[in-house]
């Protein structure tokens, strides 16, 4: 499958597609980054999941509509970068935690008790059922126009899918409203 | 905590940048003047990133759960993490059972769903759809919503798909765009649907029925109906065409 048509199943939400991004470049990614940065093989793995998944999340932002190396350089240069960090951190003893890496890609400002904050919103998703989380899913993380979300989910009209979003909206924050209650409490 | 609609959708539509410069200055200079309307928009903002935050995570755990099902990678030297093990050999081996043990409950139990949900993954492989404008009058003819359909499912953007496939069957009434449908359902998490959709193919039409089978098979793996997985598996299990992976999957499961 060539780079263009990765990027565009990539960006069209297919989960598949991911999987199989993951899968191409695993073997030489692992092995590269164990030999020429010395990390552990459950470390590497961590380091490429997280390259996998910076990659991804450009895909989505548009970032690599016009992309003018291969997508392979692209993954390998991303994952030098976390690689050194990695190295950096093992050096300090220091974990190398997918998840804080997750957590900066959602968030270029960080604030004191953010993560704790986006694991609080990660819980509640969770309670909104599925319909909802993949609106909205589809609306701020997949950048799908109303339109297109109003097909891909059946709505009746555009309308209706705003609608529908402003309600999901509604449900996600009353839950996080009394979460974050609880714990002050 | 009550909030004011107007003010909700201003937000939201201020995170989206979709409001024109006149609005985004007075959002501006409210959320420098009324300290209320700055939490608001911190909340919205902060929901906002959970909801990408979430997905990224759910994709953490798929790819983990992924890589958990391939080969281990050999390197040119050995890394650091040997010395550690020798080390701590002992407490290393101790935890290491104990992940055994959890693992297999995980895996055997009837709630097993990371088990399943591997095995899903190994072996779901979307249908081959007939394609779009397979002659020279089909490619000049106006797109149909079944044409729409088939082109955003060959491009694996199987959300939008399944919307497509929706009014296409308002449009006939066809067992490979019923087939496709179930299978566009099934690539986007909805087994539920799927089920149906098999379901409504074996009960419809007298082609595709091997095929319905195995992705009916497939959705109630997805879904943890385990008896029914392995009924339907053992309908098709000596088929010429699914008959392999079927023999296969069934001994997976046992």
């Amino acid at each position: 499958m060539n780079d263009e048509i990765l990027v565009q199943q990539i960006k069209s939400g297919n989960q598949r597609a991911l999987s199989q991004f993951y899968e191409s470049f695993r073997s030489e990614f692992l092995r590269w980054i164990m030999r020429d940065f010395k990390c552990a093989e459950d470390d590497s793995k961590d380091v490429f999941q997280v390259a996998v998944l910076i990659v991804y999340d450009n895909i989505q932002k548009g970032k690599l509509d016009h992309l003018t190396s291969s997508l392979k350089t692209y993954l390998f240069s991303v994952g030098k970068n976390l690689a050194h960090e990695w190295g950096r951190k093992a050096q300090r003893n220091l974990p190398f935690e997918p998840e804080h890496y997750i957590q900066s890609m959602v968030a270029d400002d960080p604030e004191t008790g953010m993560e704790e904050k986006l694991d609080l919103v990660y819980e509640c998703l969770k309670k909104i059922g599925p319909p909802c989380r993949q609106l909205l899913e589809l609306f701020y993380f997949n950048r799908k126009t109303m339109d297109e979300i109003t097909l891909a989910l059946g709505y009746k009209n555009t309308d209706s899918a705003k609608n529908q979003k402003y309600k999901c909206m509604g449900r996600l924050r009353k839950f996080y409203e009394e979460e974050f209650a609880k714990q002050l409490t | 905590m009550e909030h004011n609609y107007d003010d909700i959708v201003m937000l939201e539509r201020y995170i989206e940048h979709s409001l024109n410069e006149e609005e985004i200055r007075k959002v501006e200079q409210r959320l420098s003047e009324e300290p209320a309307f700055k939490e608001l928009y911190q909340n919205e903002k902060l929901l906002v990133r959970g909801i990408r935050y979430g997905h990224l995570r759910s994709n953490l755990v798929q790819l983990k759960d992924l890589e958990s099902t391939l080969p281990t990678v050999g390197a040119a030297e050995k890394p650091a993490r040997v010395i550690i093990f020798r080390t701590y050999w002992k407490p290393i081996a101790l935890a290491a059972s104990v992940l055994l043990v959890v693992s297999w409950f995980f895996v055997f139990s009837p709630q097993g769903m990371p088990g399943n949900e591997k095995l899903f993954v190994a072996y779901f492989e979307p249908f081959d759809s007939p394609g779009v404008g397979t002659t020279r009058s089909e490619m000049n003819a106006p797109q149909t919503w079944k044409a729409k359909a088939y082109e955003a499912y060959d491009k694996g953007d199987y959300a939008m798909a399944v919307g497509l496939f929706e009014k296409a069957i308002v449009e006939n009434d066809d067992p490979i765009v019923k087939l496709c449908l179930g299978n566009a359902y099934l690539a986007t998490g909805r087994a539920d649907r799927a089920e149906i959709m098999f379901n409504k193919i074996l009960t419809e039409h007298e082609d595709l029925v091997t095929q319905a089978k195995w992705y009916l098979s497939l959705a109630y793996l997805k879904q943890n109906k385990m008896e029914r997985t392995r009924a339907v598996l053992w309908e098709i299990s000596k088929s010429s065409t699914y008959g392999e992976k079927a023999r296969k999957l069934l001994e997976e499961l046992d």
